[in-house]
């Protein structure tokens, strides 16, 4: 008789994606210098948001729309 | 600017004259040392946007070991531009003024910031981007010049609140607001132009030199 024997998987974390970047996490992302993401953000071509400490974040539904990979 | 009931807020000038106590003097410290390579890069753009406007003629004249190259924007076929020099230079992109013959003898001129080939950006939008455009390129280096500033003034804003977080996080029992606003003026300094003018205005006998600004630091070569 064929017995099923149930094997333990290790429980699979899915990595949470970030909803937003930093100037400078977009900068690396982008491979440009984060003065010309200051110059992009100016420019109304990747739009932000701020944290509550006014920090600029990226939304990363920008940084797709931007690398045309959405 | 008004408050929530309408009146209006009396700006008061940071507290630079201010002495700092010794706990407000670590929290200065810390913030500092935490954004001082985004400090150091602040200075070096301005440095050299500060060049652009020392003397905007300069840049108008083919110079520089990239001048009479071809920049063709990939975006808008046939849109192509001859370098005429190099205005800024990061580790990642380079900046020039680029000019094109039009109708007759007319010239066209355009700021284009042209990005590494390999980069997800210039793969994704193009190599090089064109900034602004115009018939008169003393007008166009200012302009760019102009704009630079106000990114350096953006990117100062965001270092504050880089700054801001760290003080309120870790000296919030001593008074953050008052290193907030030293460090908010030490960024404001950082950013304008005005205090480079002043050193500038001493050294005019100096011979104009282009600050090319890379990952490591800044080199400067003679115009």
């Amino acid at each position: 008789m064929e017995t099923l024997v149930k094997t333990e998987t290790p429980l699979q974390v899915k990595p949470v994606e970030r909803l937003a970047y930093s100037v400078h996490e977009v900068a690396d992302m982008f491979g440009i210098n984060y003065f010309s993401v200051y110059r992009l953000i100016q420019m109304g071509k990747l739009r932000v948001c701020r944290a509550m400490n006014r920090k600029l974040l990226v939304p990363r539904t920008e940084v797709l729309k931007l690398l045309k990979t959405e | 600017m008004l408050k929530r009931n309408g009146e209006h807020t009396v700006v008061v000038p940071p507290p630079v004259q201010q002495k700092l106590t010794r706990g407000e003097q670590d929290a200065y410290n810390e913030a500092i040392e935490a954004i001082e390579g985004e400090l150091g890069v602040l200075e070096h753009v301005k440095q050299s946007v500060a060049g652009l406007l020392e003397d905007p003629v300069i840049f108008t004249i083919p110079a520089g070991p990239e001048a009479d190259g071809i920049i063709e924007i990939t975006n808008t076929p046939t849109d192509r531009w001859r370098i005429c020099s190099s205005l800024l230079k990061f580790q990642n992109s380079q900046v020039f003024l680029c000019d094109r013959k039009l109708q007759g003898l007319t010239k066209g001129f355009a700021v284009i910031e042209r990005f590494n080939r390999g980069s997800p950006y210039s793969k994704a939008t193009g190599e090089a981007e064109v900034l602004l455009t115009g018939d008169d390129p003393v007008l166009l280096v200012q302009e760019y010049a102009a704009r630079a500033e106000h990114s350096l003034q953006f990117m100062a804003s965001n270092l504050v609140s880089k700054a801001h977080r760290i003080v309120w996080a870790r000296y919030a029992s001593t008074s953050p607001a008052r290193v907030v606003s030293v460090v908010s003026a030490r960024c404001a300094e950082a950013a304008s132009l005005n205090t480079t003018e002043q050193h500038a205005g001493h050294s005019r006998h100096v011979q104009p030199m282009r600050d090319h600004v890379s990952g490591n630091g800044i080199t400067r070569s003679p115009v």
